[in-house]
């Protein structure tokens, strides 16, 4: 189980990402997190993984206080999530397959170890041609899909996408909404951060809303509308 | 180099970092393999005079030599005498005779040196070894107002000089190694330091990955390590190659001392500095991660 309790983030420049927010995802959920730019959708994922801190409140990830974790704690916190990130976060030096394996290789796996279980999620996504391109081979809708498959790779109970469609062609949005439906029916809790009306509105899960800041909305099988 | 076969991650990461900046990698290798030669050279040179130093502390360090009609029994007499002092560790007496057969066997090819030669020209004498260097000038000027004695020498002026030039090298090695290996360290933490900055997003995408802080820090310590080997290994190779040349010439410089395992010890010293390097670069590469990755 996921917890939001009571959290307030001001940013040391003064903006108030988000403010008493109380939010819990339940095991296996699939959740639409909506909202315009600077809503705090991106702030919610980045207090879960522990990339940022509160300034108050708490947020739990099963039985641990995540805010409350020690260092050495951290890196187990995260190999349970997963998380495409919208500025996607690929290491230019690596191919697609090394940016893919590196979420392996951080537990201490050998790249070639792994081999067959990287390569069968870079399929899923699409990218098998481009398996030994670099990044800056890539259009950005392919750079998504190896953040996608690497956030995959590890089979994390949670995955995060944050605007996994942004840069994404039309015709490839639904092939990756696709992946996330069939990895939420494989047990894994899945959060979309979007705003695109399109997909919240065809997939109807639960939808929270988030405005300066402030939880405006909760609804299971929501649409994108406030 | 490929690393295709298998080689651990850490390996890898820490040969690409290498390989990224060759002219850094360069300055640095060519610091720490100067320090670890300069080190190696002082701790042969040392070892080489500690070993001089040894012998020459166990030769006989007072000669007394008698007049040449100093009845012998006399002369045992004053052996007896100082063999029952505190200060004095050993007494041994030559004879006339004694004398001459040591010259006999060091002229043994020259003869024109032994000709017309006889045990007469020889005074007799006693080799006294105290037990302190400092108990040298008390037996020597004690010695010297004896009766029957014509002249006394000893090594103490000998001694004390290489003693005392053995002690500033000493203190002149270590300044400079302490200097030497203070640049070593901060070079490598430049260098370290500028590799940690160059992956620092990487070293943030992968913490986000659940990199934990020893996975992270690993490869930079291997950087470190690989340094160090290098370096040791390359000093290595010079003080071995000068060390051949040099073999043959201890022994001239050395006239008279016997030579010291000096092969021994430059073995010994590279071994050690394979190591001292290895332990230098780790050292700095440690202190890197922890100014630069603060963990």
């Amino acid at each position: 189980m996921i917890k939001f309790s009571d959290i307030t983030k001001r940013y040391p420049d003064g903006t108030l990402a988000l403010h008493q927010v109380d939010i819990e995802i339940n095991p296996g959920e699939f959740v639409f997190i909506v909202g315009p730019s600077g809503a705090g959708k991106t702030t919610l994922i980045k207090l879960l993984i522990r990339e940022e801190l509160p300034t108050s409140g708490s947020v739990f990830f099963e039985q641990q206080e995540v805010n409350k974790l020690r260092a050495k704690e951290l890196p187990f916190l995260r190999r349970q999530i997963g998380v495409v990130f919208q500025d996607f976060k690929l290491l230019a030096m690596r191919t697609v397959f090394e940016n893919v394996s590196l979420a392996l290789e951080v537990f201490g796996k050998r790249s070639e170890d792994v081999k067959e279980m990287v390569e069968k999620v870079i399929g899923m996504v699409g990218l098998s041609q481009k398996i030994h391109s670099f990044p800056y081979q890539l259009s950005g809708g392919e750079k998504q899909r190896v953040s996608i498959a690497r956030a995959l790779v590890h089979n994390p109970k949670v995955l995060i996408a944050d605007e996994p469609t942004a840069e994404v062609d039309p015709g490839l949005t639904w092939s990756i909404i696709d992946i996330l439906n069939k990895i939420n029916l494989a047990g894994t809790t899945v959060i979309v951060a979007t705003h695109d009306p399109d997909i919240v509105n065809t997939l109807k899960r639960r939808v929270i809303g988030l405005d300066t800041g402030h939880v405006v909305k909760d609804n299971r099988e929501g649409s994108y509308e406030f | 180099m490929s690393f295709n076969v298998r080689a651990p991650n850490f390996l890898k990461s820490a040969w690409l970092q290498i390989s990224r900046d060759k002219g850094l990698t360069l300055a640095t290798v060519l610091v720490m393999t100067l320090t670890l030669f300069i080190t190696s050279i002082f701790a042969v040179v040392s070892l080489t005079a500690n070993s001089v130093l040894g012998y020459l502390e166990g030769r006989p360090q007072i000669t007394v030599f008698f007049k040449n009609d100093f009845a012998e029994d006399k002369i045992l007499s004053v052996e007896r005498d100082l063999k029952n002092q505190a200060n004095v560790a050993s007494v041994n007496y030559i004879s006339k005779e004694d004398a001459f057969k040591f010259y006999l066997g060091e002229h043994k090819n020259e003869q024109n040196l032994i000709e017309s030669v006889s045990s007469d020209i020889f005074p007799p004498a006693l080799e006294i070894k105290a037990q302190k260097i400092s108990d040298l000038e008390t037996i020597a000027a004690k010695m010297s107002k004896s009766e029957g004695v014509d002249e006394v020498i000893f090594f103490r002026d000998v001694i004390n000089t290489f003693k005392s030039w053995v002690d500033a090298s000493r203190i002149i090695g270590l300044s400079l190694i302490s200097v030497l290996a203070f640049i070593s360290l901060f070079i490598i933490l430049i260098t370290v330091g500028m590799t940690i900055r160059s992956r620092s997003e990487e070293i943030e995408i992968m913490k986000l990955l659940g990199a934990t802080d020893d996975y992270i820090r690993l490869p930079f310590l291997t950087q470190g390590f690989l340094y160090g080997l290098v370096s040791g290994f390359l000093s290595t190779l010079v003080l071995l190659v000068l060390s051949l040349l040099a073999l043959g010439k201890i022994g001239i410089i050395l006239r008279g001392i016997p030579v010291p395992p000096f092969l021994q010890f430059v073995v010994i010293v590279s071994i050690s500095q394979i190591f001292l390097g290895i332990i230098l670069g780790m050292f700095g590469a440690w202190l890197s991660t922890k100014r630069y990755l603060r963990i």
